[in-house]
């Protein structure tokens, strides 16, 4: 498959967004996200005569984590109702999407459905640091990227 | 003939940690009594009799997040102290100390979240000829952390 030439996007301004009432808003204060993910298993078919150790790709790919940091402020609602209420009372699967900073009227997406697996809070030491709360969400579907326009 | 530019106007200029800092040493009786009015941007001039203190920012950084500016700001300052005798570095190094270490409050307008004491460094220069007095110099790195406003983008 040829490669065609692409731009570069900048990571800087790429916003996770969150559906609320059927529309989509930014996070609050995310300063770092790693994911969504694809996850294709190696699956083992070595036969006693194949010589090496052979794999084949797994029939069903898997939606893996996506873990983020945000700026934490316990006084922010829509942080305490999004991850905090979903961890302590969990079973919510929310819709989410990257919204990538690229030089489109509408931009390119990244979206996906998730459950809240950790919020933990970290940052409380006296030197040269913010309160910060990571994140991680397990996608419940497969990441699908529509472009912009 | 030539048109002259209107300046904008500005309808309010943000707190400067700077005007804190000279505002909150200024207002200590025991600063006033060893160094007086000898406090100074930047660096001291030559004209500085000691004891003197000169104080500049070196780095500053303001947080970030994926939306934009987040409101915070760490401002490294450093600290300058000229004087003759031992007792008053002692004295103006432990005053910087104790005014600004762990401090969190509004200073001036200004809201200081925290202040960390990040180090010092000493250094001693001989006196001149005919004279016998030697000049002690002693720098000081202060973290000030701080609330800073949004921008506006306008």
């Amino acid at each position: 498959m040829p490669v065609t030439d692409a731009s570069v996007q900048p990571g800087e301004g790429t916003l996770l967004m969150v559906k609320i009432s059927a529309a989509y808003v930014k996070v609050a204060q995310v300063f770092e996200v790693d994911g969504p993910e694809w996850l294709v298993e190696a699956i083992d078919r070595t036969a006693l005569d194949t010589g090496f150790i052979l794999t084949r790709p797994s029939k069903f790919p898997e939606p893996g984590k996506i873990s983020l940091k945000v700026w934490y402020d316990p006084n922010d609602t829509n942080t305490q109702a999004m991850f905090v209420t979903d961890a302590t009372t969990p079973g919510a699967v929310q819709d989410y999407q990257l919204q990538v900073n690229d030089d489109n009227t509408t931009h390119a997406t990244v979206g996906f459905s998730a459950f809240l697996t950790s919020f933990k809070i970290t940052g409380v030491k006296p030197k040269s640091s913010n309160l910060e709360a990571d994140i991680e969400l397990q996608c419940t579907t497969l990441p699908v990227v529509t472009p912009g326009t | 003939m030539l048109k002259q530019r209107r300046r904008p106007v500005r309808t309010g200029n943000p707190p400067d940690l700077k005007q804190a800092i000279v505002a909150a040493l200024q207002a200590s009786e025991e600063f006033q009594t060893i160094a007086g009015m000898q406090i100074f941007p930047t660096m001291l001039p030559q004209t500085a009799r000691a004891p003197a203190v000169a104080y500049h920012v070196f780095e500053s950084d303001h947080t970030m997040e994926q939306g934009g500016a987040a409101g915070m700001r760490e401002v490294q300052v450093e600290y300058e102290i000229l004087t003759y005798l031992v007792s008053d570095m002692e004295a103006m190094c432990e005053l910087l100390r104790n005014r600004f270490q762990g401090l969190i409050q509004l200073v001036s307008g200004v809201l200081i979240k925290w202040v960390s004491f990040d180090g010092q460094a000493d250094q001693y220069f001989e006196p001149l000829a005919g004279s016998d007095l030697g000049t002690h110099y002693k720098s000081l790195r202060f973290t000030y952390k701080l609330r800073e406003t949004l921008p506006t983008h306008t």
